[in-house]
C-alpha cells in the first residue's frame, strides 16, 4: 500500500525522460507525410498513421515533449513571479499597494476568455502561450507568500537580524525564502499541471501553434475527421493522446498526495459488573491516556442518588476530560477501566440511544457554542422527546419568556442560554447530571444566579450531580461531598460545613 | 461591500471591451494584413475584406470608430456574422438556449451529488470509504473538460453506441409528436451534461465534505450528540444546515467556470450552443460574432463570480447578530 504513494513520480520520471530523449530515438519526423494515411499499427508504424501520413508513435513523442516543456516553463515563470512579487509584497509596503491591486484584477478576469481573445489576434504561438499564462496565474500564490512574507517579518530572528545590519536583500534570500519551500513546491506542480492542459485545450479547439505537435493538436486533428470513428481507428488515433493526457494530470495531481498516518484498531470492549454500585454512577479503576501521555490514573469514585459531588482541580489537570469519559464520550482506545449508571456501562454499544437525556444529561461548559446556530432553540428543545407544553414549562421554570422558544441562539443573551441550558438538561428528568464548568463564561452576578439555579433544581428533582469547575468557594457552597483532580489522581476532600 | 465589489468588476469588465477594442487595431498593419499574413487563419476573399474593412471603419479616426464601438455595444448592435451573414444578437440568441439548458441541468446536477457526496463522505469521515471516494473525486476534479468529455465519448458513443456522437437533435427526425423531439434532445444532450456535471462535481463534493468534517468537529453537534439524538436527525437538521451555508457562494462560481467548460464540451459534442459558436468565430476570425460573444461571455462570467463575491459575507445569520449580542454582555 505504501508503494502506491510512489507511483505518480516514477511516472512523471518517466515521462520526462522521454521527453528528454524520446525524440532522439524515434523513426520518423512528426510532420513528414510520406506514408498512406489511415495505416493501421504495424512495425513501421506503431500505431499506424494518422490522416495526413503522419507517424502517430512520433508524433505522441514530440507531443510528450512539446507538453512537459510548456508545463515546466510555464510553472517555472510563474513561480518565479509569486516569490519575487510575494517577497516585494510583503517586505515593502509601497510594492504590496501596487502587487495587491494588479492582483485583484488578475484573479477577477475570466483567464480563458482572456487567452482566447488574445490568441484570436495574435496567432498563438508557443512563447505567447507561456508568455500569458506566466502573467495571470500568479496572483492567488501571490498573496500566500505575501501573507507568510508579514508573518515572518514579525519575527524575532527577522528582527535581530534586521537590527545586526542586515541588509533587505540578505534578510529576504536567508531568512524568509527557506521558509517558502513547501509553498513553492505545490505552487510549481499545480501550475505546471494547469498549463499542459490549458495548452491541450486551446490545441483541441484548434487555437494551438501550427508549428508545433502536441497532444491538443492531435486530437483536433482527430476530431476534424469523424470517419475515424466508424472503423476501429480511433483506437490507435485518439486513444493514446487522451491516455497520456490522463495518466499525466492523475500522476500531476497526487504528486502531493501523502500516505495517511494509519488509524487506531478499535479494541474488542469486555464490561463486567463493578461490586455494589447498581443504583449509582460508578467509576471504577480508570485509566485515561492521550499519545502515551497519562491524564488520568486509577481512578474511583461515585456519585450516590440525590447527591452534589463536586470535582476541582486546576485547569489542564483532566477535569473535562474526565467529564466526557463519564458521558461516553471519549474513544474505546484513549481509556480503560470502566463507567457505569445504575449498572449499565458507558462502553455498551447502544449506551447513547438508551441513556441519554433519559437517564442522564450534561451541561455544556459554554451555553452559546451548545446550542446549534442555525437552530430555533424551540426546534433544539423538542428533539430530545418533549411536547411543546413541557419545553414553555421547562423554560418557564427557569424564569425565562416562553417567546425565547422562538428565537435563535444569537439573539439571545449569554444568561439567557445558560438558562435555557439547564432548562433543557432537566426536561426529562434525569437520574444524573454532569455540569462541565457551567459557569466560566459568566460573569459573577449571573454565575451565582445559575448556580442557584441548578442547586434548586436538583433538590427538587432529587437528581444527582457531578459539577465540574475550578471554582472552589461554589464547590464547596454546593456539594454534598468534593473531589480533587491532581497529579493523575482524584482524592477526596475533607469538607467542615460551617 | 456592494461598491467595492462593483468598482472591482465594474473595472474588469472594461478593461475586457477595451482589450477586445485595442488588440486587433494594434496588430501591426491591422486586422486585416494580420490575418492575411498568419498560416493558420483562413484565406479571405474580397468581398470579406471589404465587410472588414467596413466593420472595423479603418478609414475613420481611431476616437470615431471607439465612439461606434462603444455605441454599438450600448445598443447590443454588435454589426452582422461575416460566416453565419445574419445578424451577431440575432445569431447569439438563437444559440443561447441550447448553453443555458445543458449548463442549467448540470449544475443542478452536480450540485445535488456533490451535497449528497460530500455529507455521506464527511460523515464517514476516517473510514476507508471516505478515503477512496475522496481521491476518486479529486481525479475527477483534475480532468479538464475535453478530456472528461472525450472518456465519456468514446466509451458511450463510439464503442457502445448509447448516444449520439454530436449535435442536439436528429436530422429529418421522423416524428411529429413534441414527446420524441424532446426525448430527441435529451438523448443528445446527455453526454455533454454528464461531462459537465463530472467536472463540476468533484469541488462541490469537496468543499462539502471539508465544511462537514468542521460541523461535525463543532461543540454544538458533540452536544448534540449528547442529547442522544438520533443519527438521522443530526444528519439533517444539525449537520447538514451549517454545512450547506458556503454552498451558495461556490455555485455561482462553479457556474461561471461551466460556461467556460461549455465552448469545450460543445466543441467536443459539436453541440450548437454560444461555446461552440465562440470557437467558431475565433477559428474564422470571425471579429463583429466574436465581439459579441465576449461581450456575453464577459458579461455572465463576471456577474455570477461578482455576485458571490457579494453574497459570501451576507449569507450567515450570525454574521447579523453577532454585533447585537455583543452589545448585550
Amino acid at each position: 500500500m505504501q508503494k502506491i504513494y510512489k507511483l505518480p513520480a516514477i511516472i512523471i520520471v518517466l515521462f520526462l525522460i522521454v521527453a528528454f530523449i524520446g525524440p532522439a530515438f524515434v523513426p520518423y519526423d512528426p510532420f513528414s507525410y510520406d506514408a498512406a494515411a489511415y495505416l493501421e499499427p504495424s512495425a513501421e508504424h506503431w500505431l499506424g498513421t494518422s490522416q495526413l501520413g503522419q507517424d502517430i508513435f512520433s508524433q505522441l513523442i514530440y507531443g510528450t515533449r512539446t507538453s512537459l516543456l510548456i508545463g515546466i516553463s510555464i510553472a517555472a515563470c510563474s513561480t518565479f513571479l509569486v516569490v519575487v512579487l510575494g517577497l516585494l509584497a510583503g517586505y515593502f509596503s509601497l510594492a504590496d499597494k501596487v502587487i495587491n491591486g494588479v492582483a485583484n484584477i488578475l484573479l477577477v478576469l475570466p483567464d480563458l476568455l482572456l487567452i482566447l481573445l488574445i490568441v484570436a489576434f495574435t496567432g498563438g504561438g508557443i512563447e505567447q502561450l507561456i508568455i500569458i499564462l506566466s502573467l495571470l496565474s500568479w496572483p492567488a500564490y501571490m498573496r500566500i507568500v505575501r501573507s507568510v512574507v508579514l508573518t515572518l517579518k514579525e519575527r524575532d530572528f527577522v528582527k535581530a537580524s534586521q537590527s545586526f545590519g542586515g541588509n533587505h536583500f540578505y534578510i529576504l534570500r536567508a531568512h524568509i525564502l527557506p521558509h517558502l519551500r513547501p509553498i513553492v513546491k505545490t505552487k510549481f506542480i499545480l501550475t505546471c499541471k494547469s498549463a499542459i492542459l490549458t495548452e491541450a485545450g486551446l490545441a483541441f479547439l484548434g487555437l494551438g501553434d501550427p508549428n508545433v505537435v502536441s497532444w491538443g493538436s492531435m486530437l483536433n486533428v482527430a476530431f476534424s475527421q469523424p470517419t475515424i470513428f466508424l472503423d476501429s481507428s480511433w483506437v490507435w488515433i485518439v486513444l493514446p493522446p487522451v491516455i497520456l493526457l490522463a495518466v499525466l494530470t492523475l500522476s500531476l495531481t497526487f504528486l502531493l498526495e501523502e500516505k495517511q498516518p494509519s488509524k487506531v484498531r478499535m479494541k474488542k470492549v469486555e464490561i463486567h459488573p463493578i461490586q455494589g454500585a447498581e443504583k449509582d454512577l460508578s467509576v471504577h479503576q480508570v485509566n485515561i491516556s492521550f499519545d502515551k501521555k497519562a491524564i488520568v490514573n486509577d481512578v474511583s469514585f461515585q456519585v450516590k442518588r440525590g447527591e452534589i459531588v463536586s470535582l476541582i482541580g486546576p485547569s489542564g489537570s483532566g477535569k473535562t476530560t474526565m467529564a466526557r469519559a463519564m458521558y461516553g464520550l471519549l474513544p474505546a482506545g484513549v481509556w480503560s477501566g470502566d463507567i457505569q449508571y445504575d449498572g449499565h456501562s458507558v462502553k455498551n454499544q447502544d449506551f447513547a440511544n438508551r441513556h441519554y437525556w433519559k437517564t442522564c444529561a450534561f451541561i455544556y461548559q459554554d451555553a452559546r457554542s451548545a446550542f446549534n446556530p442555525l437552530l430555533k432553540l424551540k426546534e433544539q428543545f423538542l428533539e430530545v422527546g418533549v411536547t411543546m407544553e413541557q419545553a414553555i414549562q421547562a423554560v418557564e421554570e427557569v424564569s425565562l419568556s416562553k417567546d425565547i422558544l422562538d428565537k435563535f441562539p444569537h439573539e439571545c443573551s449569554g444568561g439567557m442560554l445558560s438558562r435555557a441550558l439547564i432548562a433543557l438538561a432537566f426536561i426529562n428528568k434525569p437520574d444524573f447530571i454532569i455540569a462541565d464548568e457551567p459557569t466560566s463564561a459568566l460573569d459573577p452576578i449571573l454565575k451565582k444566579e445559575i448556580v442557584q439555579l441548578l442547586v434548586e433544581k436538583v433538590r427538587a428533582y432529587n437528581v444527582s450531580l457531578l459539577f465540574i469547575t475550578h471554582d472552589l468557594d461554589v464547590a464547596y457552597a454546593i456539594s454534598d461531598r468534593v473531589l480533587s483532580i491532581e497529579n493523575q489522581h482524584v482524592e477526596e476532600e475533607k469538607l467542615c460545613h460551617a | 461591500m456592494i461598491k467595492k465589489v462593483v468598482s472591482l468588476y465594474g473595472f474588469v469588465f472594461v478593461l475586457l471591451i477595451l482589450l477586445n477594442f485595442f488588440l486587433p487595431r494594434l496588430m501591426p498593419g491591422g486586422p486585416i494584413e494580420y490575418l492575411e499574413g498568419l498560416d493558420s487563419g483562413p484565406v479571405l476573399t474580397e468581398e470579406q475584406k471589404q465587410m472588414m474593412k467596413e466593420y472595423y471603419q479603418l478609414d475613420d479616426s481611431l476616437g470615431e470608430q471607439f465612439l461606434n464601438y462603444i455605441q454599438g455595444m450600448l445598443t447590443f448592435d454588435f454589426g452582422n456574422s461575416f460566416i453565419h451573414k445574419q445578424p451577431v444578437t440575432e445569431l447569439v440568441f438563437d444559440h443561447l438556449p441550447y448553453t443555458l439548458w445543458i449548463v442549467g441541468i448540470s449544475t443542478v446536477f452536480s450540485l445535488a451529488l456533490g451535497i449528497l457526496l460530500g455529507l455521506w463522505s464527511g460523515w464517514f469521515h476516517h473510514k476507508h470509504g471516505d478515503r477512496r471516494l475522496m481521491l476518486t473525486m479529486m481525479a475527477l476534479g483534475a480532468l479538464p473538460e475535453f478530456l472528461v468529455g472525450m472518456i465519456l465519448l468514446l466509451i458511450f458513443s463510439v464503442y457502445l453506441g448509447y448516444f449520439p456522437m454530436s449535435g442536439a437533435s436528429t436530422p429529418f427526425l421522423n416524428t411529429d409528436s413534441w414527446w420524441g423531439v424532446m426525448v430527441d434532445s435529451i438523448h443528445h444532450a446527455t453526454l455533454p451534461i454528464i461531462s459537465l456535471t463530472i467536472i463540476s462535481v468533484s469541488s462541490t463534493y469537496l468543499l462539502v465534505r471539508n465544511e462537514t468534517i468542521q460541523v461535525i468537529a463543532s461543540p454544538f453537534i458533540e452536544f448534540a450528540r449528547m442529547k442522544g439524538i438520533k443519527h438521522n436527525r443530526l444528519l439533517y437538521r444539525h449537520i447538514f444546515k451549517n454545512a450547506l451555508l458556503p454552498i451558495f457562494t461556490l455555485m455561482m462560481i462553479r457556474i461561471g467556470a461551466l460556461f467556460t467548460g461549455a465552448i469545450f464540451i460543445e466543441a467536443l459534442f459539436s453541440y450548437p450552443g454560444i461555446g461552440k459558436l465562440l470557437k467558431e468565430a475565433v477559428l474564422s476570425r470571425d471579429y463583429p460574432l466574436m465581439h459579441g460573444l465576449f461581450f456575453v461571455f464577459s458579461a455572465l462570467i463576471l456577474f455570477f463570480n461578482a455576485l458571490a463575491d457579494y453574497l459570501y459575507p451576507k449569507l450567515d445569520p450570525r454574521v447579523k447578530g453577532g454585533t447585537k449580542v455583543a452589545k448585550d454582555l
